[in-house]
């Protein structure tokens, strides 16, 4: 089902999995909870998700005495704050209680040491996780988590198509090009180091890329030039073809749905699949828009909530993100209506009942079904992120 | 107190220095007026110059070296992005002085003048954000303006494949920032006109033999430049080293420096800090370098004006070009600006508006009601920041200006020069260039997150504003009257209160509510000096901007420009009401 | 009362050089002071040191007494020297009734004041003018009540600054002499800086200022 081309991944998975502690702290870490007020960094720039995050505050309140605000604000800015604080020495009761982050926002708040320490191991939700078939919930771009940071939902790249202009969407990278030569301008991608579009490009790269082990492994054990060759070639040849010929970009998904709204680009990409049926029902869509992926599968990835080292209300962050791991909260999140947030649970580690609350979930006629989305590719080392976006400012920004 | 070389100054015989006495707390003010907006921007610039020089404890980097500087000058973008951020920054800022002019050779003065003279103030208070999104709205490929021409030619059943927004050299970031700042010069430029008598300079050139625009160009113009010349120095500024504006308008790829900083800055990479630092100060010595050859051109264009002087008389007297050219740019300033007010509203009231259609298909509460929910908390937050920010800016500058007042009548010279260099400083260095460091300092001290501390990060910028509205009438002001008050009275409370306060009313209400909307309108501080704890309708609408849903955007645009709308409406009304008896009071 | 103003030794200092020869005079209640010169000599320069605002690029020596008070030391609003400009300055956000009623001393009651009003605007024949706009009036009508807006406030002294130059000629034959009687009504001494010689009343002191060239 997942490719699993990187076998150690999974050992070190079995590893982490070893360290969960004893389920006897929870008590205690609940009581030192109540009455904190946990102040939460996410991006707030969808109301459905700002819905989403004041329906979970309001019922940790209510069940644990814990106020949770939610400070509508990107994990860069997040991060600047808490560095602002550590260079200035303020290592205790920091602004930042809980963060929304993945990817290299965690990698480098890992390797800086910005993050208060593995946590996930006492939440008893955290049982629940389907560590085994998600290994992005293990490897956050194949950065090990040490359970410093506690999963959240699930996110694949997949792409829309407004099925009023295109019959028969693109099943793969060349594909997208024959689309983009037959319908010029109606096609785009965010900018890197834009997360969508660095994802794009990363994209591209694994289905150009033959020996696709070599991505696994740290850039500079490879000949990047070499590698990356049939990358800038179908991006030369994509670019004047696309939106704005080439010579603008977006600067996010949120930008791509706009167009796409606006029939400016009949072809756009997303990081949630259950993204489109999530916005037609609230008219940011039009009814005509379908989700579909490529052949070779696309990547996936976990997003997490973290605590930052100098938080004053750790316990208080652990019962929320304790909470937001809940099969209620899960499955709440996972309603297209709601959210359509994919769950990081496995069903098969659920009661019954609580898997009833999944079985009941609307699809939305925009979303693929399961089985079509679990082709599912895995991110490359994170240090090809870099070395990408260098390289794509240098040929395309400049 | 200068001492005055003179043969007599008996110190207590001087009627200034008996004056002295009683108003010491007056002395005081320009020192805290400077330090409140000093400190800041002191500190936040060390602050900053230290990460540049690659000294950054926080990420281990201990050690002071040029590797920000090195990877600065190499990174991919930078070449490319200061080609753009020269061309948009400096085309704005010319624009908009050459349309300012323009629209005062063809226009001023007019009956149409003093229609767009009553615009100015509904247009200065727009925030730049919500502007730019309007502007957006209304001029992408399948904006407003393309769903008209296609509802009525049926040209585009798609939308064309054109770049005419956020286009890679720049020009509609010229266009928005020029017609953003066209305003602020000439309001600014409104301020001094009636002392460089107009219609007498017309009159006697022509007299002369000399055409009307040979007055303006270099008989007005000159003067007038000279009076406006740090106005614009901060629209040069500004227009260099934008983010909200070009992050909304501007090219992508790259973007302007100012929006490569700020990317730089937020990069998950946290050495590139470091880099985001050494570019903030690389920017704040572009923008001095800017200023100092604008200001270098000045001999030259001198020169040029004698050389014009001698030269002999034309004998037409006439304009030809510049009055339509006025006429037809007042049109396109207020179709701009109320076109994107109108389609940003139309969204706010959006259920479903595809393209090509001219208006929404379906329209709905739902958005409003859906912001409702949410506005409670930044609406008072915004309200206290904007009220407390503008009050304490108006006390310390109406305190400022009556210490001038003093200063005048005690000292030779007044140096009121220095002063504006100094209150111009906040708004001529780039906001990237301090605030990080401003926000170091803050946590430092245990202040961070503090509404106090917002408040005073708001002030170092509402303050210059309100300087700027009110120094002007309160400078002009005939000192006569209030000796006047004086001699009658025999009290200077109830002169004050009863006589200069009244008088002065109307500007003194204007700088407030100018106050109240520069505060509005603050973004960074806000997230930088807030530590998130507070957010106001600002850092809501631009969260919201960076989502997908225009309606949610567009409801938050439109609170964000009725607030300050309001507050205008008011400074104008009360002073309207209260006087309506007065017909010199209008 | 034997009101008595002097000027000894008095000379002012432009750049270290005097503007003219050091004057002394004395006035008696009702008496008048007519200063006349060229433009420059510093006739206004004088009242502006009299009355407390001389600007700080000049610089005075020699005695300012009024009612035996030494006025150096004293700041504009303690002087009791009224001022009537050749500008009104009337409050142009006031009405006529607020802007003589401003100048009123705080001791009477608010009935007395309104009666002092009215009765002073009746003797200028402006009786129904109380409630009018500043902005509404005449020139001559601005004028007469500059100053009984003066009068009102009882100086001890009161400055005539060239108050008839911006009135035309009729107007003017028809303002000098009234100012000139309600002056003496008051039966305070009185200084006036002027061009013209047709204002000076007969029996005046009359100082004519000569340019001092260095």
């Amino acid at each position: 089902m997942i490719k699993t081309l990187y076998p150690h991944i999974l050992a070190l998975s079995l590893a982490t999995v070893a360290t969960t502690s004893q389920a006897a702290d929870w008590s205690t870490i609940v009581n030192q909870a109540k009455g904190q007020t946990v102040y939460f960094h996410a991006w707030g720039g969808d109301e459905h998700i700002n819905d989403y995050i004041q329906w979970a505050t309001d019922r940790v309140d209510e069940d644990y005495g814990v106020t949770v605000k939610h400070v509508k604000n990107v994990a860069p800015n997040a991060v600047n704050q808490i560095l602002s604080e550590k260079t200035a020495g303020k290592d205790q009761d920091g602004a930042v209680d809980l963060m929304w982050v993945n990817g290299e926002n965690f990698a480098n708040m890992k390797a800086n040491g910005l993050l208060y320490g593995a946590f996930t191991q006492d939440l008893p939700n955290y049982q629940l996780v389907d560590i085994d078939n998600k290994p992005t919930t293990l490897f956050d771009f194949t950065v090990p988590v040490d359970n410093l940071e506690a999963p959240w939902g699930m996110a694949q790249l997949v792409f829309q198509h407004n099925t009023e202009y295109v019959q028969q969407p693109p099943q793969s990278a060349q594909e997208l090009l024959t689309f983009a030569q037959e319908n010029p301008g109606r096609f785009t991608y965010p900018a890197p180091p834009a997360f969508h579009g660095t994802t794009f490009v990363k994209q591209v790269l694994l289905e150009l890329t033959a020996d696709i082990d070599i991505l696994y492994a740290p850039v500079s054990l490879a000949n990047f030039e070499e590698v990356t060759q049939p990358l800038w070639d179908y991006l030369d040849e994509l670019h004047p073809l696309m939106w704005q010929k080439g010579n603008v970009f977006t600067d996010g998904a949120p930008k791509m749905k706009q167009l796409l709204n606006d029939s400016e680009i009949y072809l756009s990409l997303s990081f949630n699949p259950f993204d489109a049926s999530n916005a037609i029902a609230n008219g940011d869509l039009p009814d005509t828009v379908r989700t579909h992926i490529h052949r070779s599968g696309t990547i996936a990835n976990t997003h997490f909530v973290a605590i930052p080292y100098n938080s004053g209300s750790a316990e208080g962050a652990m019962v929320f993100a304790n909470f937001l791991m809940s099969p209620e909260a899960q499955a709440r999140k996972a309603n297209p209506e709601i959210w359509g947030d994919p769950t990081v649970l496995a069903m098969n580690k659920l009661t019954a009942q609580q898997k009833a609350l999944f079985d009941a979930l609307p699809n939305g006629a925009a979303t693929l079904p399961p089985e079509d989305l679990a082709n599912v590719l895995l991110e490359p080392h994170a240090s090809w992120v870099e070395a990408i976006e260098k390289a794509w400012l240098t040929r395309y920004s400049q | 107190m200068s001492v005055l070389p003179f043969i007599v100054t008996h110190g207590a015989n001087d009627p200034a220095m008996a004056t002295l006495k009683r108003s010491s707390v007056l002395t005081a003010i320009p020192a805290l007026t400077t330090a409140v907006f000093l400190i800041p921007v002191i500190l936040g610039l060390i602050g900053t110059w230290l990460p540049a020089f690659g000294y950054f404890p926080a990420i281990g980097l201990d050690q002071l070296s040029m590797t920000p500087w090195e990877e600065w000058f190499n990174h991919p973008s930078y070449k490319s992005a200061l080609l753009k951020t020269l061309f948009s920054g400096i085309g704005a800022s010319v624009l908009s002085l050459v349309i300012t002019f323009v629209l005062l050779i063809g226009a001023y003065p007019s009956v149409m003048f003093q229609r767009l003279e009553r615009l100015l103030s509904p247009i200065l208070s727009v925030p730049h954000a919500a502007f730019a999104i309007g502007l957006g709205f209304l001029l992408s490929p399948s904006g407003w303006l393309i769903r008209w021409i296609e509802y009525m030619t049926g040209w585009f059943p798609v939308p064309p494949n054109w770049t005419t927004f956020q286009d890679p050299m720049g020009v509609s970031l010229i266009i928005t920032l020029a017609l953003k700042e066209t305003p602020f010069l000439l309001f600014m430029s409104l301020a001094v006109l009636p002392s460089l008598n107009v219609q007498k300079t017309r009159w006697l050139a022509n007299s002369m033999g000399r055409s009307t625009r040979f007055a303006w160009y270099w008989l007005l113009i000159p003067q007038l430049y000279q009076q406006i010349k740090l106005p614009f120095f901060a629209v040069v500024a500004f227009s260099l080293t934008v983010v909200d504006i070009a992050l909304i308008a501007g090219p992508t790829t790259p973007p302007t420096l100012a929006v490569l900083i700020t990317q730089l800055f937020n990069d998950p990479d946290l050495t590139n800090r470091t880099v985001g630092a050494a570019g903030a100060t690389w920017l704040l010595i572009l923008v001095s370098i800017a200023l100092l050859i604008i200001h270098l051109l000045e001999p030259p264009l001198r020169r040029l004006r004698q050389w014009a002087i001698h030269c002999r008389p034309q004998t037409r007297l006439t304009l030809n070009w510049e009055a339509p050219v006025a006429r037809a740019l007042t049109l396109l300033m207020a179709l701009a600006f109320a076109g994107s007010a109108a389609v940003t509203f139309i969204w706010s009231l959006t259920l479903r508006w595809r393209y090509p259609d001219v208006l929404p298909s379906q329209f709905s509460t739902l958005p409003w009601s859906r912001i409702l929910n949410r506005i409670d908390e930044p609406f008072w937050c915004t309200v206290w920041l904007a009220l407390l920010s503008a009050l304490i800016a108006l006390f310390l500058v109406i305190l400022a200006l009556e210490n001038e007042v003093r200063l005048r009548w005690s000292q030779k010279k007044l140096n009121t020069q220095r002063i504006a260099w100094l209150i111009y400083l906040p708004l001529l260095i780039p906001q990237v260039a301090f605030l990080f460091g401003f926000q170091v300092f803050l946590i430092q001290t245990g202040w961070d997150g503090q509404f106090t501390a917002l408040l005073w990060s708001h002030l170092v910028f509402v303050l210059p504003y309100v300087f700027l509205t009110l120094s002007g009438p309160y400078r002009n002001f005939d000192d006569r009257y209030f000796w006047l008050a004086l001699t009658l009275k025999q009290q200077r409370g109830p002169a004050y209160w009863h006589i200069k306060f009244p008088i002065l009313m109307r500007p003194i209400l204007y700088a407030f509510a100018t106050g109240f909307a520069v505060s509005i309108a603050q973004y960074l501080p806000t997230i930088f000096i807030g530590a998130g704890k507070y957010s106001t309708i600002t850092t809501e609408a631009v969260a919201m901007a960076a989502g997908s849903d225009r309606r949610l955007m567009a409801v938050m645009a439109v609170w964000q420009q009725s607030l300050p709308l309001l507050i205008f409406a008011l400074a104008t009304l009360l002073p309207a009401l209260r006087f309506r008896e007065r017909q010199s009071m209008r | 009362m034997n009101s008595i103003f002097t000027l000894n030794q008095y000379q002012i200092f432009l750049n270290n050089q005097p503007l003219f020869q050091p004057l002394s005079t004395q006035l008696s209640t009702g008496e008048l002071l007519a200063i006349t010169g060229a433009s420059g000599s510093g006739k206004s320069t004088i009242m502006a040191d009299i009355s407390g605002v001389l600007a700080p690029v000049f610089n005075s020596q020699g005695q300012i007494h009024l009612n035996g008070r030494d006025l150096r030391p004293l700041p504009v609003e303690q002087r009791k020297v009224g001022i009537l400009f050749q500008d009104d300055l009337l409050f142009p956000h006031l009405n006529v009734y607020e802007n003589l009623v401003f100048g009123l001393p705080g001791k009477w009651s608010k009935t007395e004041k309104k009666e002092r009003i009215h009765q002073v605007l009746q003797q200028a024949t402006l009786a129904d003018y109380q409630d009018r706009d500043i902005a509404t009036l005449s020139g001559g009508q601005r004028a007469r009540i500059a100053l009984l807006r003066t009068l009102l406030s009882e100086p001890d002294l009161i400055l005539l600054d060239e108050p008839f130059s911006k009135l035309d000629k009729a107007l003017r034959e028809q303002f000098r002499p009234w100012v000139y009687d309600q002056i003496r009504q008051l039966n305070i001494p009185a200084i006036l800086v002027t061009h013209d010689h047709d204002d000076i009343p007969k029996g005046s002191q009359t100082l004519h200022l000569e340019i001092q060239h260095a």
